[in-house]
């Protein structure tokens, strides 16, 4: 299994854009107000900093990925052990992501049919592009499906250019002030900051010497998405954006063009179906061979299975969707795994890593 | 082994073809020699056989001042070896093959020994226009059912000891000669060696069509679409080997398999290389959503109309509204009834005797089109709506692609009418993860869009000019991708002395 790196530029760029745009704009806009492209600004660059130190890490050892290498980096136990956040992380995101989603998809479209079926459906996706082409496969659906979502997103801002009354942005940085944009920067930081599964990737890449700039380059174009559509949604409703579950596809909702193209969000929700598909896969593959690797499994296709189903039981235990949207990002994401999956663990294992190569010459 | 006595050698050899009337014996005595002819009747050149062969050996009996030739099969050989090419066996299998690969045997009295001359002569259909792919410009020679008349057609062509032709056999009853056609140092070799490898492994009775070698090579058994080309023209066969792909010619069809096939195949058709670049271009695209709407639309109606009512303007909605109101049955059962009755005409109007054919599209359109409509029974905007797509799935330039997706679309329907926008989306990322794991002998079905190989999106979505397609195809061809220099783009300044 090998991936290319215009393979790892479309996948960064696109499993990220979905979630981020459609979850991570109304509690930003809720905190910084008009001034949450501001903020927006701030995560990218904060994003881009964490994407680099993860691609540096896992070019210290190119074929191997980060179950591996913090094995070497803190010797076999030591190593093992933590690893384990990362289990907790991947295992319970594809779940709360897979809940989210299924969530927005029974509010926008669906309110009869029951939550499960929507969920299953998914899941059979996600297990099907898992297990029939491994990263490969699913390498290959971002590098296709990637451009079907920048352009569907640019028509629809470009669409929505009618709306827009630039005066919603005034006055700048006046009415929140330094803090609450850095607050609202955590948001879309957290969501953002998985691009921390980079460190899983590059040990597939073929060129891995390509890998940094890919990634950042691919984890860019969404953070530039982001900011466009954060403000979009920001010129057409103003701070009102913060009281909307999804801000962005109520902003799709208002188009109207020529009195014909009206209503075009359910076709957006499939769009961006296709960006959570993409992140629910890679997500699926990264616990299964990241498992098979930590438990020393040499067939990881075995444990698709077992992935699948925690993730299909940890998506349907949230109660309501307050449960999965706030309380599991405020509660669990944003204090834990933030500063130990994206910051801390990445840190120390590239800071002991890089002096381990410096003795070793 | 062969006995000297012709008799005893007859003996066997009628004990062999007992019971085939249509193999014959003929015994003449040429001078003082007998001689025992044994063909198959309507395989042999007989007017060849008579004025040829028969009658300088009858009425001029054995050439004069010959006695101390060798043999008297070495005289016939010589005398034949002008008009066909001969061989001497010793066998009775070889003869028996011999005799059933349309050649005629000669055995002669006191020698054990067979002469096999091949003076081939059996009924042939002469090249026509080939009827599944048509072209407006372009040549109108089509394959036939004769080995040799296919593969001359190609070597016409491609006039180079490149292009090599390595031949076999398959089919322990049919023995059905096989040619395997490609270019040497365009071809990859591992696709080669893998065609090679894949035609040799087939145990089969018989061969009567290429489809039979197509089910034993292809890669994917099981799934809808097809993973090997076939196609009835030479210039898209030579078109194909001039990019590295690999041709199996099968005696008796005019279906010309080629592998490997990728995706973006089904959209290309052979005039878009012959018309201008700009409107090829233009077709291709148009060709492109067709393909779309042949699979997504009747889908995307009954999604639309009986979930989210809000995708669709007022005025259209109000309208389709009035239409359905007083049929009975909901969108989804409408359009799969409609669906299958479509595929049913289709079916009657190909399979029918001529005449009676084109009624069945009359009856059809008049029953479904008018009287079901005025009863009420289904209404009018999915008859439009069928119709549409029915024309849609014409316009996939190849048969089999189009197949895959009138195939494809039933279980599309169902999941539209289950699940709305959802279903369908849930079933095209289905085939489209199934599109992206599929391989051609090797090569990814959808390259080079996933696998991108940039430089190699000219021919894809759009048709680039001639003089800047440079290259071949990247993964499909081997070691040698370079098909013409660059700066060739035609300018009237171009040649001349610049002062």
């Amino acid at each position: 299994m090998k991936i290319s790196s215009v393979q790892i530029f479309w996948m960064m760029a696109s499993m990220e854009i979905g979630m981020t745009v459609l979850l991570s704009m109304s509690p930003s806009i809720g905190d910084a107000k008009q001034d949450a492209w501001i903020s927006m600004l701030i995560a990218t660059s904060a994003v881009l900093l964490i994407v680099f130190i993860a691609t540096k890490l896992s070019l210290l050892y190119p074929n191997q990925t980060l179950i591996q290498f913090s094995q070497i980096i803190l010797g076999k136990w030591l190593g093992k052990i933590i690893v384990i956040p990362f289990f907790v992380m991947w295992y319970t995101v594809t779940g709360i992501i897979l809940r989210q989603s299924s969530d927005f998809l029974h509010l926008a479209l669906f309110r009869r049919t029951p939550l499960w079926a929507i969920i299953l459906l998914a899941l059979i996706l996600m297990v099907y592009a898992t297990y029939l082409g491994g990263i490969e496969g699913i390498g290959r659906c971002s590098e296709f499906l990637g451009p079907v979502i920048i352009i569907a997103l640019t028509v629809v801002l470009v669409l929505s250019v009618k709306n827009m009354h630039w005066t919603r942005i005034l006055p700048v940085y006046h009415d929140s002030g330094g803090a609450a944009i850095l607050k609202g920067a955590i948001s879309p930081f957290s969501f953002l900051g998985e691009s921390v599964m980079i460190t899983m990737l590059v040990g597939f890449m073929s060129k891995p010497q390509e890998a940094l700039s890919r990634a950042m380059w691919g984890v860019g174009l969404a953070c530039v998405f982001l900011i466009g559509t954060t403000l979009g949604v920001i010129l057409t409703f103003g701070s009102l954006a913060a009281k909307m579950w999804y801000p962005f596809f109520d902003m799709v909702r208002y188009v109207s063009v020529m009195e014909f193209i009206q209503n075009i969000d359910a076709v957006i929700v499939v769009v961006w179906l296709c960006s959570v598909f993409i992140k629910l896969s890679l997500y699926t593959f990264i616990a299964s061979y990241g498992t098979a690797q930590w438990l020393g499994v040499t067939n990881w296709r075995k444990l698709i299975w077992f992935v699948s189903l925690i993730v299909f039981i940890l998506a349907l235990v949230p109660a309501n969707a307050d449960v999965s949207s706030i309380d599991y990002p405020t509660k669990f994401w944003v204090p834990y795994v933030v500063p130990i999956n994206m910051v801390g663990i990445p840190l120390l294992l590239l800071t002991v890593g890089t002096i381990r190569k410096k003795w070793a010459k | 082994m062969l006995d000297t006595d012709v008799s005893i050698n007859e003996r066997v050899l009628r004990g062999v073809f007992q019971n085939c009337s249509d193999v014959i014996f003929r015994s003449i005595m040429a001078g003082k020699i007998k001689m025992l002819f044994v063909y198959v009747d309507g395989l042999i050149d007989t007017k060849m056989l008579d004025q040829v062969v028969l009658k300088p050996l009858l009425f001029e009996g054995m050439p004069n001042g010959m006695e101390r030739v060798r043999s008297v099969s070495q005289i016939v050989k010589d005398q034949l070896i002008a008009i066909a090419e001969t061989k001497v066996v010793h066998k009775i299998s070889e003869v028996v093959e011999g005799v059933l690969k349309s050649k005629l045997a000669i055995l002669i009295e006191g020698e054990g020994a067979a002469l096999v001359a091949d003076l081939k002569g059996f009924e042939k259909r002469s090249v026509e226009e080939p009827a599944a792919e048509i072209a407006v410009r372009g040549p109108r020679d089509g394959f036939t059912e004769t080995l040799r008349v296919n593969t001359a057609l190609v070597r016409r062509r491609i006039r180079s000891p490149k292009l090599k032709m390595e031949s076999s056999t398959v089919g322990s009853l049919s023995q059905t000669d096989i040619v395997i056609a490609y270019v040497e140092g365009i071809v990859q070799d591992s696709v080669l060696n893998e065609v090679r490898e894949r035609v040799q492994r087939i145990q089969i009775d018989s061969v009567l069509e290429s489809g039979y070698i197509e089910e034993f090579i292809e890669d994917h058994p099981y799934s809808p679409f097809p993973t090997v080309q076939n196609t009835e023209r030479p210039d898209v066969v030579c078109a194909s080997i001039l990019e590295g792909k690999v041709a199996i010619f099968v005696d008796n069809t005019p279906f010309v398999l080629i592998v490997p096939l990728t995706f973006w195949t089904g959209f290309q058709a052979v005039e878009d290389y012959y018309e201008r670049f700009g409107y090829s271009t233009f077709i291709r695209f148009i060709r492109l959503v067709l393909f779309n709407m042949s699979l997504f639309f009747p889908s995307l109606f009954v999604a639309a109309t009986t979930f989210h009512p809000q995708l669709i303007p007022t005025n259209l909605l109000i309208s389709i509204a009035a239409a359905r109101e007083g049929v009975p049955f909901p969108a989804v059962v409408e359009a799969l009834l409609m669906e299958f009755m479509f595929e049913g005409l289709r079916e009657a109007g190909i399979r029918l005797p001529k005449p009676i054919g084109s009624a069945v599209s009359i009856v059809g359109a008049l029953v479904i089109g008018e009287a079901a409509v005025q009863a009420g029974i289904i209404s009018a905007p999915i008859v439009i709506v069928v119709s549409t797509t029915g024309i849609a799935s014409f316009a996939i330039p190849r048969y089999n692609f189009g197949i895959a997706y009138r195939m494809l679309r039933f279980p599309m329907l169902f999941m539209a009418g289950m699940m709305g926008l959802y279903g369908v989306a849930f079933v095209a990322l289905m085939i489209f993860i199934h599109l992206v794991n599929l391989r051609s002998f090797g090569i990814p079905y959808l390259t080079p869009v996933a696998p991108q190989i940039p430089g190699n999106l000219k021919d894809i979505f759009w048709r680039s000019p001639r003089w800047t397609m440079t290259h071949r195809p990247a993964l499909i061809s081997g070691k040698s991708n370079k098909r013409l220099p660059e700066g060739q783009k035609p300018s009237p300044k171009r040649g001349r002395n610049s002062k």
